[in-house]
């Protein structure tokens, strides 16, 4: 039991030591919930808006008003003719253009047949959708208030009415960051072993093999949890995400991911010998996927079937999903005990294969 | 006395290398046993056999009585190892090592300290330096410590003075012998000669097979065509009066600390020069000045006849330049690696091809034209990186340790090359480690603490010296050093 304290204490010693590394294993979860929350952001903000009305009246007015006073939308020019619509978009001083029917307000009160276009730049198709989406609504309330509510199309956005990413990335930064520092530095800090020739004295010494790993895991437990800590603590107080759910549900959660990342980040290492190998592994097997395919950016729904059978495979997608249902919509053990054994499976296979794979020689 | 260590027809292999091949030998107690043989001779894995880290492939090794395969566990509580690299963490500071290996091996340092006492009471005075900044010497004594902490039936030593000046490979001799006073029996391989006369046996490897086993007297003797081959014998060239290098009053400083501090001489065309010294005498800082790799901080000098302060760029295009840790591409064929050095000097396509067929042809690598040259043994890549360094007719060509890890016939190979290239007038300035290189030189200049202590011709140095051979007066004047660093 000394020795594995003993391990621990230069673990540690290593981390404080190399100030670097220290800086970003710290630093990165904030940078990362920096930058998705405010440089890489998909919402919507100050949509320019057209308005192509031919003959203005008092409900497109109305209509155009309320447009303009909604925050995420800015109406900026009236076009007069059909054929501007596209050179304004060329010219790129719009973002959406709104079309009215001529004779709109009169259609609309008698003949039923008013047209209204939503012309959106969807040279990015989720802002384009989102744009549209948000605009739908907001003309569909500002005709309800004309009493025309038979004639709008309702659309009601569940959980995320302005559809804030934050809520769908600051689980899948969690789920990126304990994948990353878990897998990726247990297998850089075991195979640095390897480099320094430490390793053939280790196994050379009475000490067992499973101590040497575990002291290994001990320390990025610790800083997990540090980083954990620190999302949480961004999301709430920066980006407004409050946790709905229980704290101790989610712990639990993180702290399966984090075991998974562990056997993951051993078995990475066992596969090479040197640490430029181990980073570039983590980097581009580990990192990629859970960056691409677990849902964080884009949406698993969406993707073809291959894919969605590779997304399947990979832990992190099931910890985005539980936890997004527990911090986001504030759902209970119930809900998400097909995600837990899921990862509970994941942890128990992959730990027992690194642990086998693991050698106490050299071949 | 039963035999402490039996190896018993062990042979293995990685793939179709062959790595040993029926290797039988024994250690009694309280012997230093030696392993002398080139890179790639199957030392190594000897090492991770013995140390139960890797199994042998046939045949059956015994330590203090245990088994390898069965009873490796027993076995790891009894041994110390030191692998080829220092086994030490560079971020740990020396005293934090030496603990943590103790601890490691279930005790502490007090337990022990008597039996590295002589050896730690050296390193003592840094033990709160970091490992990674000690010189080699002394990174070498932490790990002996290290090694020794648990007080091991039987210690391996795997080529533990690679890397290390031959001032510190000399106290590192003696703190063997006192080990073996001790009682403590030891298995060193190395790929010196002066080193390899301390052992009480010593085994021959050679590709992989062991070629014999007796004292080394007998040893040396009986495969005297290898590790002792006859001196060379050259005759006097007569030299141009011109100078290739002449430097006078060099300086360089980082801080406050002098790395060089005001060397001069001068080196006629045509001449092979040795430029010796112990690790952190200077050397490859006054090297790199020459080289138009770094600007001196004092001092003026001419290389190939530009001068050293302000034409830097017509220095590289002049000179050739070889060292043992960059000279080839291994992942290139040998003609792609000659190639492409031919085309980085600007070369003509006509004088590239020309040039490559004779240099094959000097090298008797003809058939190995398409070969990679990973799989060439290290000799023959030190060969071709020569040609390779000196393709463009460079008038001086400087060499940085150029023969480490290969055999002294292989040795005298490569020098048989220099020979020759300075016989066609290229002008050799070369930094060795083994003495007996010294004295193929036409003159040597020994640094010690950053200055040129004494310059002459090898008969010169001995004889002011009263000293037989070089290695001689070599230590002598490199136990005046007050510096100790890399």
């Amino acid at each position: 039991m000394k020795q594995f304290w003993a391990f621990v204490k230069i673990e540690f010693y290593h981390i404080f030591r190399d100030k670097r590394t220290m800086l970003i294993l710290l630093g990165m979860p904030v940078i990362q919930i920096v930058l998705f929350g405010f440089a890489i952001s998909t919402e919507l903000k100050n949509s320019r808006v057209g308005v192509l009305d031919p003959v203005s009246d008092r409900t497109t007015r109305r209509i155009v008003e309320r447009l303009d006073e909604n925050r995420y939308f800015d109406v900026v020019c009236y076009l007069h003719d059909p054929q501007e619509i596209e050179d304004a978009f060329r010219q790129g001083k719009v973002d959406v253009v709104v079309q009215f029917s001529p004779d709109f307000e009169n259609n609309l009160y008698h003949t039923g047949n008013a047209g209204l276009q939503l012309v959106v730049d969807a040279t990015d198709p989720n802002t384009a959708t989102m744009a549209a989406n948000y605009a739908q609504g907001v003309m569909a309330t500002a005709l309800q208030e004309e009493g025309q509510a038979q004639v709008a199309i309702q659309t009601h956005l569940l959980f995320n009415p302005q559809m804030k990413s934050a809520y769908n990335f600051v689980p899948g930064v969690m789920g990126l960051i304990l994948m990353l520092i878990c897998a990726m530095m247990t297998a850089v800090s075991i195979v640095r072993e390897k480099e320094t020739g430490t390793m053939e004295v280790l196994l050379v010494s009475p000490i067992r093999s499973v101590f040497i790993i575990l002291a290994k895991a001990v320390p990025y437990l610790v800083l997990s949890g540090i980083n954990l800590t620190t999302i949480l603590l961004l999301s709430v107080y920066v980006l407004h995400v409050p946790v709905a759910g229980s704290l101790l549900l989610l712990a639990f959660l993180s702290f399966l991911l984090i075991a998974v990342a562990l056997a993951l980040g051993l078995f990475v290492s066992c596969l090479v010998d040197n640490q430029v190998a181990a980073m570039l592994i983590s980097g581009m097997v580990l990192m990629m996927p859970v960056m691409l395919l677990s849902g964080m950016i884009f949406p698993t729904e969406s993707m073809p079937v291959v894919l969605l059978w590779l997304s399947d495979i990979i832990p992190a997608k099931w910890y985005i999903l539980a936890v997004k249902k527990v911090m986001i919509e504030g759902l209970g053990l119930v809900a998400v005990w097909k995600e837990i054994i899921i990862l509970s499976v994941m942890a128990v296979a992959l730990i027992v294969l690194s642990l086998v794979k693991f050698k106490d020689r050299l071949e | 006395m039963k035999p402490l260590v039996t190896i018993h027809d062990v042979s293995k292999s990685y793939g179709k290398v062959q790595a040993l091949q029926h290797v039988s030998l024994e250690v009694m107690p309280g012997e230093i046993f030696g392993i002398i043989g080139p890179d790639g001779s199957g030392k190594t894995s000897l090492f991770r056999m013995l140390t139960t880290l890797l199994y042998p492939d046939e045949g059956a090794i015994t330590v203090n009585g245990f088994d390898t395969v069965k009873d490796y566990k027993a076995i790891r509580r009894c041994v110390g190892y030191m692998p080829g690299r220092f086994s030490l963490y560079p971020d740990l500071s020396v005293e934090e090592n030496l603990e943590f290996f103790a601890t490691l091996f279930g005790t502490t340092v007090q337990e022990n300290y008597r039996l590295i006492e002589a050896i730690y009471k050296q390193i003592e005075p840094f033990k709160k330096r970091k490992a990674g900044k000690l010189s080699g010497g002394m990174k070498q004594k932490l790990a002996l410590s290290c090694a020794l902490i648990h007080k091991p039936v039987v210690l391996f030593l795997d080529e533990p003075t690679t890397g290390v000046d031959p001032v510190s490979r000399k106290e590192f001799w003696e703190m063997l012998r006192r080990l073996k006073q001790e009682g403590i029996t030891m298995l060193v391989s190395t790929p010196y000669l002066d080193e390899i006369k301390s052992c009480d046996r010593m085994a021959f490897l050679y590709q992989g097979e062991l070629k014999g086993i007796d004292t080394p007297a007998v040893m040396l003797e009986r495969f005297a065509d290898i590790l002792c081959p006859p001196g060379l014998q050259r005759e006097e060239a007569v030299l141009q009066q011109e100078y290739a290098i002449e430097v006078k009053d060099l300086v360089k400083r980082f801080g406050d600390f002098t790395a060089v501090d005001h060397i001069s001489f001068s080196v006629r065309k045509g001449e092979i020069f040795g430029f010796l010294g112990a690790n952190g005498a200077g050397k490859t800082t006054a090297m790199r000045m020459l080289c138009g790799l770094s600007y001196p901080t004092e001092g003026t000098g001419t290389v190939a006849g530009f001068d050293i302060n302000t034409q830097q760029e017509e220095i590289k295009k002049h000179i050739g330049y070889m060292s043992q840790k960059f000279s080839l591409y291994d992942d290139l064929k040998v003609w792609e690696n000659i190639r492409l050095f031919a085309g980085i000097y600007g070369l003509d396509e006509t004088v590239i091809r020309e040039r490559t067929e004779e240099v094959l042809k000097e090298l008797g690598l003809e058939k190995e034209r398409d070969t990679l040259v990973r799989s060439l043994p290290l000799g023959w890549k030190q060969r071709l990186a020569f040609s390779v360094a000196t393709f463009h007719r460079p008038e001086i060509v400087f060499l940085d340790e150029p023969t480490g890890g290969v055999d002294p016939k292989t040795r005298r190979q490569f020098w048989e090359l220099i020979y020759r290239a300075a016989d066609r007038g290229i002008t050799v300035f070369v930094t060795t480690h083994y003495m007996d290189e010294a004295e193929f030189c036409g003159r040597v200049s020994i640094m010690v603490d950053g200055c040129i202590r004494v310059l002459g011709t090898p008969e010169e140095l001995k004889r002011t010296f009263g000293e037989k051979d070089m290695d001689g007066v070599f230590h002598r004047l490199a136990r005046e050093a007050t510096r100790k660093s890399d």
